[in-house]
């Protein structure tokens, strides 16, 4: 098959897999670009912030009907595409696709399940195993993700991170030096940007010594990175001169979470995580003039879903959303056909009902394009 | 008059620490409230020793702890402690894996009766008959009102992990609650604890003993004791049993040392006892279950994921490896070179002795 990005990404869409040379000379031709950018990248609103996705293919497809397709939005991913969800292979895939078709509409930040180590313990490795037989796909991606960017700036404003903050970073300089192009390790500045959690009441007994001189740090249970407090998110706000910290990392039931008098936000992108949570989500919508909205959205419908282990016969039907056409057609037929007349609204997808008038402000409205345009 | 902390900084030892501070001061202070990874009982749990395995086990997992005394109505007094290496001694000993000439010392009757029943209805065994089991984890106890120098000295002799606290109460003692490795641990990273520095790198801790490396108060280069994924979680157990020790790494063998990839331990043993299906996952490859361990308790942790493994360096100091086992509120953590290649592995019971230097 000769090389056409579109074509790749039109079959992702469908969830269909790509074979095993086409992801290397995808991975190899990502990695050529990603070299070339340093660990922070500068972007400018309008962009949308997608939060943890975990495989969550039709989840991921929610919200581009949501926050509309690429590249009419501009989006950064705030890392953890994979493990746990049943499709991190097709998710991944389309990811890269799409940051190598349109480099500067699409940004990907590293999560702390981009690792090796990560990845073998929470499924990814295992997936791959299952679908393409060996762990080549595996190894090509791991090599991926050490090239992945560690945190983006927006508009000299906001400052967005998969985990966050670290006692050894003061300034987004001092993450612009790091080496970034290896594997996660166990501590240090680069564990800790992927790992840290806020929390609202840091948990080192009172009466310690010092406690002024240890500030607002605390080493984090998970084993990796620290929790961290107010204080800190100020201090790091004020002396690079920004105004808000936007990240991921951490399950938020309503979607996405505001702390510190909304110096920072928690994004969260996976609904019913693990198909078993319950939990909503969200993506941060940044409009030109930097108002923050958090779009919330609940789990694809289950008839639109391919559900394992269910009997649903072939894989996912998503013909009623995208041009007919099948796996055989040639680029050219594909191109011709005409786009389908169903358009998917913007509107917020509710299938469990939940009131979600405390949201506040419209809802999706005027943000998502139609599927059409993307075809012709 | 000095404070502790001048005292430490004087004398250079933990001394003035681990005596001022009662057993029973400390067992307070533990706070249930803190991260949520971190939750702990707030109060003291005890079983009766006429539940059955099932029921034991659920209790143990559903507060989170890994082991509690058993009370006895009928003899009204605590016969022991229900730990997880009893429990996996039980299911070695209904396997046919332990050799029979090792009865417990209480009663050979008990064992031979014991394994019937259980050969029957797997899970219906009441708990007496099972703890202490192992050996491994005697009832051993300390007042209230003794220093926690005195918990120390206890955790270093019996190599046990967690102690009965006792308060007297008119002629008797009553039990107040449990004092654990990790409590004393926790205790020692918040009072001479720096986050091993970096919030100030040049400053190190107080205590001189806490500032040396791993490799400077000997514990790296001990062999560790390791199986391979593809052996049987039964296989894992079996070996931590012979060894007589609570937690096994998984390693991927090869010529240059073990590549450290995961992980199984005593306390596992909770997910396959407290399910009557249980029994089969036994039979799984360990590594397979300790990654489904990990998806588990991810989402147990409300989506949190930790690292696949607990890890220090051997350069890792003494103090900051003591602040991470805190944090974690694990038992033990690996000692590991490079990224992956396991040389050494540290536990709160081989801290316990560090604590007097």
């Amino acid at each position: 098959m000769s090389w056409d990005l579109d074509v790749f990404i039109e079959r992702l869409y469908r969830k269909q897999l790509l074979s095993e040379n086409i992801v290397r000379e995808l991975c190899e031709k990502t990695k050529e670009l990603l070299v070339k950018e340093g660990n922070v990248s500068q972007v400018s609103a309008p962009v949308t912030l997608v939060g943890d996705v975990h495989g969550q293919f039709f989840d991921v497809l929610e919200i581009f009907k949501i926050g509309g397709w690429a590249p009419f939005t501009n989006y950064v991913f705030l890392g953890d595409y994979v493990d746990r969800g049943y499709y991190s292979v097709e998710t991944i895939t389309l990811l890269t696709c799409l940051k190598l078709r349109w480099p500067d509409r699409v940004t990907l930040v590293r999560g702390n399940h981009e690792s090796r180590a990560v990845t073998q313990t929470y499924g990814f490795y295992t997936e791959c195993m299952r679908k393409y037989g060996n762990a080549n796909v595996w190894t090509y991606f791991t090599d991926l993700f050490d090239y992945l960017v560690l945190s983006v700036v927006i508009d000299d404003s906001i400052f967005c991170v998969h985990g966050g903050l670290s006692p050894s970073i003061h300034t987004v300089d001092q993450i612009r030096v790091l080496d970034r192009f290896r594997e996660i390790p166990h501590e240090g500045a680069m564990a800790d940007l992927v790992w840290s959690d806020p929390v609202s009441t840091p948990t080192f007994q009172p009466g310690g010594i010092g406690s002024d001189e240890k500030g607002d740090f605390a080493i984090s249970p998970r084993g990796a990175g620290y929790i961290f407090g107010k204080e800190v998110t100020k201090k790091f706000l004020e002396v690079n001169g920004m105004g808000h910290i936007c990240r991921a990392h951490q399950l938020c039931m309503e979607g996405y979470q505001i702390l510190f008098d909304d110096m920072l936000s928690t994004v969260w992108s996976a609904p019913n995580y693990c198909y078993r949570a319950g939990n909503m989500a969200s993506v941060l919508q940044i409009g030109p003039d930097l108002q923050r909205y958090f779009n919330v959205f609940g789990p694809c419908p289950d008839q639109d879903r391919n559900i394992p282990g269910r009997d649903r016969g072939t894989d996912g039907d998503l013909t009623a959303h995208y041009p007919d056409g099948n796996d055989d057609s040639s680029l050219g037929v594909l191109r011709k056909k005409k786009a389908p007349k169903k358009i998917v609204s913007g509107s917020l997808r509710d299938p469990f009902d939940v009131d979600d008038s405390q949201y506040g402000g419209s809802v999706g409205g005027g943000m998502t394009k139609v599927v059409a345009e993307y075809f012709l | 008059m000095a404070t502790i902390e001048e005292c430490i900084v004087e004398d250079g030892t933990l001394d003035a620490l681990l005596n001022t501070i009662t057993c029973g001061d400390l067992m307070k202070t533990d706070d249930p409230g803190g991260n949520k990874l971190g939750t702990r009982p707030t109060h003291p749990l005890c079983l009766d020793s006429e539940l059955s395995v099932t029921e034991g086990c659920e209790a143990l997992a559903a507060n989170k702890i890994t082991s509690a005394p058993v009370y006895d109505a009928v003899k009204g007094g605590f016969i022991g402690m229900l730990d997880y290496r009893d429990l996996v001694a039980f299911v070695l000993s209904v396997l046919h894996k332990v050799p029979k000439d090792l009865p417990p010392i209480d009663a050979t009757m008990e064992v031979t009766d014991l394994v019937k029943r259980a050969l029957t209805n797997k899970s219906e065994v009441p708990i007496k008959l099972v703890s202490n089991l192992s050996h491994e984890n005697p009832l051993v106890s300390v007042q209230a009102s003794a220093p926690v120098r005195a918990a120390v000295d206890e955790f270093s002799n019996n190599r046990v992990h967690r102690l009965i606290v006792l308060e007297p109460e008119a002629d008797a003692s009553h039990f107040a609650g449990i004092l654990s490795q990790s409590t004393v641990a926790a205790l020692v990273a918040s009072r001479v604890g720096k986050l091993a520095g970096k919030l100030n790198p040049k400053e190190k801790c107080i205590w001189p003993t806490g500032n040396k490396t791993l490799e400077e108060v000997g514990l790296v280069g001990r062999d560790v004791v390791s199986v391979i994924p593809e052996d049987t979680v039964l296989e894992a157990l079996y070996t931590m049993h012979e060894n007589r020790i609570s937690s096994v790494a998984i390693v991927d063998r090869g010529e240059e040392g073990n590549e450290l990839v995961g992980s199984i331990s005593m306390a596992d043993i909770k997910v396959i006892l407290s399910d009557r299906k249980g029994w089969r996952r036994l039979y799984e490859k360990c590594y397979d279950f300790f990654a489904s361990m990990r998806y588990e308790q991810g989402l147990e942790a409300g989506g949190d994921d930790r690292v696949p493994t607990y890890i220090v360096h051997p350069h890792s100091t003494l103090i900051a490896t003591i602040e991470k086992l805190a944090a974690t509120r694990a038992h033990r953590i690996w000692i590991v070179s490079g990224q992956t290649k396991l040389v050494g592995v540290v536990s709160l019971s081989d801290i316990m002795p560090l604590l007097l230097r």
